[in-house]
């Protein structure tokens, strides 16, 4: 997804004028004349700076729309696959916890597989081999907490 | 020499010795794999680290880093797709080569002169650093309120792109290295109310996130890839050896010391290093006719440039904290949590870690010889797996990667912003180096401004009271003015029109 220089400009704008805003409640350091707002002030005045430029490049080109897919990616498959993507991981954030890592694992890869247009038996066998792996490697050798959910504890 | 003992015994054991292999064998795969960088590879592999040693951290990172450079070259000889950006210089030449059936002319170049490249830059590392840091001691806020400023300059006008887009990006990494409670006053900034972000956005689910989960949004987007066709088979790469360093150690001289200088400068990496010295190869050669047509001789110097850059850019990231590339930026990240925070004092307290270090960037280099010959053996191999089937397994390996780094989904969510933040960044034209070396060198910038503020009650002309600073600040202001000029000619030459 691609954003014009104008469009561009006035996000980082109003992001800076925000920053600056936020940035004055924060307390300096007692006795001070500095503290915690002195940095995030001069980043805002940067971002204010620089995306002022941005809108005037952005206004003087004429035509171009505020957001644009580029062309090669204007296909409906390819930004379903994109945010299909993003929802596999929103998916780990809030189901791994009840469902456990494997479960919630093999669901995410064989889903990209899919996505990926993998034949779906190559797709089924390397999921199992790579949850699978990946709990033995990061539970089992790395000792990392990963959710058990519904699965029951494995051998190793 | 008693350090040096010490740092032989740090090294010579199972643990580092098997985690600089397993390390470089990774490094090697990644770079080998078209579209997937060294510094992703760096990346991926941090979450493994911390269940290391610090030494074994270290050396995987240096290891696997350095073959990700080198194995880049394999995919552009082979099939004109260099495996990682700093391949791109002279990916014609090295294809060309093979069309000509002379691909183990090519990468027998690339095996070598990145192995003498590297360890170029690693005696240049050896020899510069202590003494360096031994500088470095006398350094107060200014000094490193100066370099920290520098290098961000730096990272802004090395990168491609609009300058407006570099500073942006790097404005966006201060920004979201100022979150959290470690400032000045100790409040909570940025935090919008959230507990989890009062520590501060963690370092590693966001270079997870920047490098690798974008690129997975982008396998999305284009489907995965069309296959690649099957490359020609490459002869003995140890034959034209003799014949090369006779030939081309100019060349290899050139591009190591090149490589070196602009892998220490803050801000360049080993893509801009290639690039350099391939323009300079072209311009200095007798035959710059034949330069993207087939011809060694700019691989000779590009590859030997890349490879030293990418050692001696540890030179500012050990002696000041300061990065000089995103590799780089993301090892800093990693000696702070295995307790080596980068900076003069580590090479007081803690030499024998540094030079077992240095010993580890020697052996990774010798290693690159046998393990490159071998990666080169089995490239058909590997350059027949598809996208399709690599990219679900580095999306899991990502999330389990960006779980580790705190035992919670807040990793994962952080990896997650940061992948879409990533790939609409690359969407849009904007460099990624700027943001992540502001991440990192953000902190460092604020603690010596607000410092040198407190210490000098706010007089600005005391930033420059010492020599050091004032030729740092010097050096700042000819780069900004460069800017601002660059900014201004062009509506000059409108309005001239």
């Amino acid at each position: 997804m691609r954003f014009s220089d104008a469009a561009l400009g006035l996000i980082f704008l109003v992001t800076g004028i925000s920053l600056a805003l936020y940035s004055y409640s924060l307390p300096s350091i007692p006795g001070q004349n500095y503290g915690a707002a002195t940095f995030p002030l001069l980043i805002s005045v940067g971002i204010i700076g620089c995306s002022a430029r941005l809108l005037y490049t952005g206004i003087r080109q004429r035509g171009v729309p505020f957001v644009y897919l580029a062309t090669e990616v204007k296909s409906v498959r390819a930004v379903l696959s994109v945010a299909a993507t993003v929802l596999l991981i929103v998916f780990y954030i809030y189901f791994a916890g009840r469902l456990g890592f494997i479960p919630t694992a093999s669901i995410i890869i064989f889903s990209m597989f899919l996505i990926l247009k993998v034949h779906p038996v190559k797709a089924l066998i390397l999921t199992v081999i790579a949850a699978f792996a990946c709990d033995f490697i990061f539970r089992t050798m790395l000792l990392v907490s990963l959710p058990i959910g519904i699965m029951p504890r494995l051998p190793w | 020499m008693d350090v040096l003992i010490q740092a032989l015994n740090l090294v010579a054991t199972w643990n580092v010795l098997l985690a600089v292999i397993a390390a470089s064998i990774f490094g090697l795969f990644v770079g080998a794999i078209p579209g997937l960088t060294a510094t992703m590879a760096t990346a991926m592999l941090v979450p493994l680290t911390f269940f290391m040693e610090p030494v074994a951290a270290v050396g995987a990172m240096v290891a696997c880093s350095a073959m990700a450079i080198f194995a880049g070259d394999i995919p552009g000889a082979l099939l004109r797709i260099p495996g990682t950006p700093s391949s791109a210089a002279y990916v014609e030449d090295t294809y060309q080569l093979t069309q000509k059936g002379q691909a183990e002319l090519g990468l027998g170049a690339c095996v070598l002169f990145s192995a003498i490249g590297g360890l170029f830059g690693t005696l240049v590392l050896i020899f510069a650093a202590p003494s360096l840091a031994e500088f470095a001691m006398s350094f107060s806020s200014q000094e490193y309120f100066w370099m920290a400023l520098l290098g961000l300059t730096c990272a802004v006008f090395m990168g491609s792109g609009s300058l407006e887009r570099g500073f942006l990006s790097l404005l966006m990494g201060l920004t979201i290295g100022s979150v959290g409670l470690d400032n000045p006053a100790g409040v909570p900034r940025l935090t919008f109310g959230s507990t989890d972000m009062l520590g501060g956005i963690d370092f590693i689910p966001v270079m997870i996130g920047i490098f690798a989960i974008s690129m997975v949004l982008r396998a999305a987007m284009n489907g995965g890839g069309e296959k690649e066709a099957v490359p020609k088979t490459v002869g003995n790469i140890f034959r034209h050896w003799g014949f090369m360093l006779k030939t081309y150690w100019r060349q290899m001289l050139r591009g190591n010391l090149t490589g070196t200088v602009i892998g220490i400068l803050p801000g360049a990496g080993s893509d801009v290093a290639a690039y350099v010295s391939y323009a300079i190869s072209r311009r200095f050669s007798r035959t710059p006719e034949k330069y993207e047509t087939g011809h060694a001789e700019g691989v000779v110097e590009a590859t030997s440039s890349n490879n030293a850059s990418l050692s001696s850019a540890w030179v500012p990231a050990l002696v000041f904290g300061i990065p000089g590339d995103t590799i780089t930026a993301i090892v800093v990240g990693v000696l702070y949590v295995k307790g080596m925070n980068p900076g003069p004092t580590l090479f007081l307290f803690n030499p024998q870690t540094i030079y077992a270090v240095f010993l580890i960037f020697i052996l990774a280099n010798l290693i690159m010889i046998p393990l490159g010959w071998v990666l080169i053996k089995f490239a058909k191999n590997i350059l027949r797996v598809s996208k399709s089937v690599l990219m679900p397994l580095i999306l899991i390996f990502c999330i389990v990667g960006a779980f580790a780094s705190n035992n919670s989904v807040y990793g994962v969510t952080i990896m997650l912003i940061f992948g879409i933040v990533g790939y609409l960044m690359e969407e849009n034209d904007f460099p990624v180096a700027p943001c992540v070396l502001g991440i990192v060198i953000g902190p460092i910038l604020e603690e010596n401004l607000i410092t040198t503020l407190i210490k000098f009650q706010g007089s600005l002309i005391d930033f420059i009271n010492r020599p050091i600073a004032l030729a740092l600040f010097a050096l700042s202001c000819l780069i900004w003015i460069s800017i601002v000029y660059s900014w201004i000619r062009p509506r000059n030459e409108e309005v001239s029109e």
